[in-house]
């Protein structure tokens, strides 16, 4: 399990617990996300607090799994990212793709 | 009074779990030899090598890459070093060895937000470049999934790829420029 979810009001808050967010995560982080999705929630906030780093295969799984959630009429946002996270997030323009809160609190507030 | 450039050979053996151990190696060599620009550029430096490796795990088996680190007053230079079958050019006619009579640049990929693009230098080299494109709409299906070439483009000021085919190598030279 690579993460940790629980529910609050609908939104599904996934925190990633390795790490390391690289090629050896990214097909857990799809099968995981597809199972989430599954469940039918309004959005789902995938943490990154305790992410060192990330690479564009994470990323690429990021994309798939909002592909899918898209698919199934949700939405997937992103909270608590790293600096460097969050600069990678708009060096390749994924800030357009992803919307990004700085924590739970600001997530919970923009979408109840 | 240094003697540029300042070089150093790192050896990553193409392993996942090596990475961050060898991200670590890249910015001591930047803060020993640039501490005055280490916050300047120890972000693309690290983004970019993250890239290279995981391109040589990906695509290069489970051999050596090397990563050569030079630094010059001007320039920082990542340079890999692999060997494999050459870059795979998706665009149709574009073989190796490229034609060098083509002026127009290689479409390595485009999506509605970034565009992946080469200009041909010689048979066998190209220079990568990224383009950004206005997000009209909020259809998402058409997004790639593939980043790393831009991340590597976007990070840096200049991306050239050369094979060598009587060696088989891949060599990635990647320059940060300093001023």
């Amino acid at each position: 399990m690579i993460l940790k979810t629980h529910n609050t009001n609908q939104i599904a808050i996934a925190e990633i617990l390795v790490n390391e967010a690289n090629l050896s995560q990214a097909d857990a982080l799809k099968a995981e996300m597809i199972v989430l999705i599954d469940t039918h929630p309004k959005k789902i906030l995938v943490d990154f607090n305790q992410v060192q780093y990330v690479d564009s295969t994470f990323l690429g799984a990021m994309v798939s799994s909002l592909k899918y959630a898209v698919a199934n009429k949700t939405d997937i946002a992103v909270m608590r990212l790293p600096q460097d996270i969050h600069n990678l997030f708009t060096l390749i323009r994924l800030d357009k793709v992803f919307k990004i809160y700085a924590d739970e609190a600001e997530a919970l507030s923009d979408i109840n | 009074m240094n003697d540029w450039p300042i070089k150093q050979l790192l050896v990553f053996h193409n392993r996942v779990e090596k990475i961050y151990p060898f991200l670590q190696d890249v910015v001591a060599f930047i803060e020993r030899h640039l501490p005055q620009k280490a916050d300047q550029i120890s972000f693309s430096a690290r983004v970019i090598v993250t890239e290279l490796l995981t391109n040589s795990i990906k695509h290069a088996g489970k051999g050596e890459t090397g990563i050569e680190l030079s630094i010059s007053p001007d320039v920082f230079i990542i340079k890999k070093i692999d060997q494999g079958e050459p870059f795979d050019l998706k665009q149709e006619g574009a073989t190796w060895p490229l034609d060098n009579d083509i002026k127009t640049p290689v479409k390595i990929y485009s999506d509605a937000l970034n565009g992946l693009y080469a200009n041909i230098i010689s048979p066998y080299s190209l220079s990568f470049y990224a383009e950004s494109y206005p997000n009209n709409n909020d259809t998402f299906e058409d997004i790639s999934e593939h980043y790393g070439l831009v991340i590597i483009c976007r990070a840096s000021s200049s991306f050239v790829y050369l094979y060598n085919p009587r060696s088989r190598q891949n060599i990635f030279t990647v320059t940060i420029n300093l001023v």
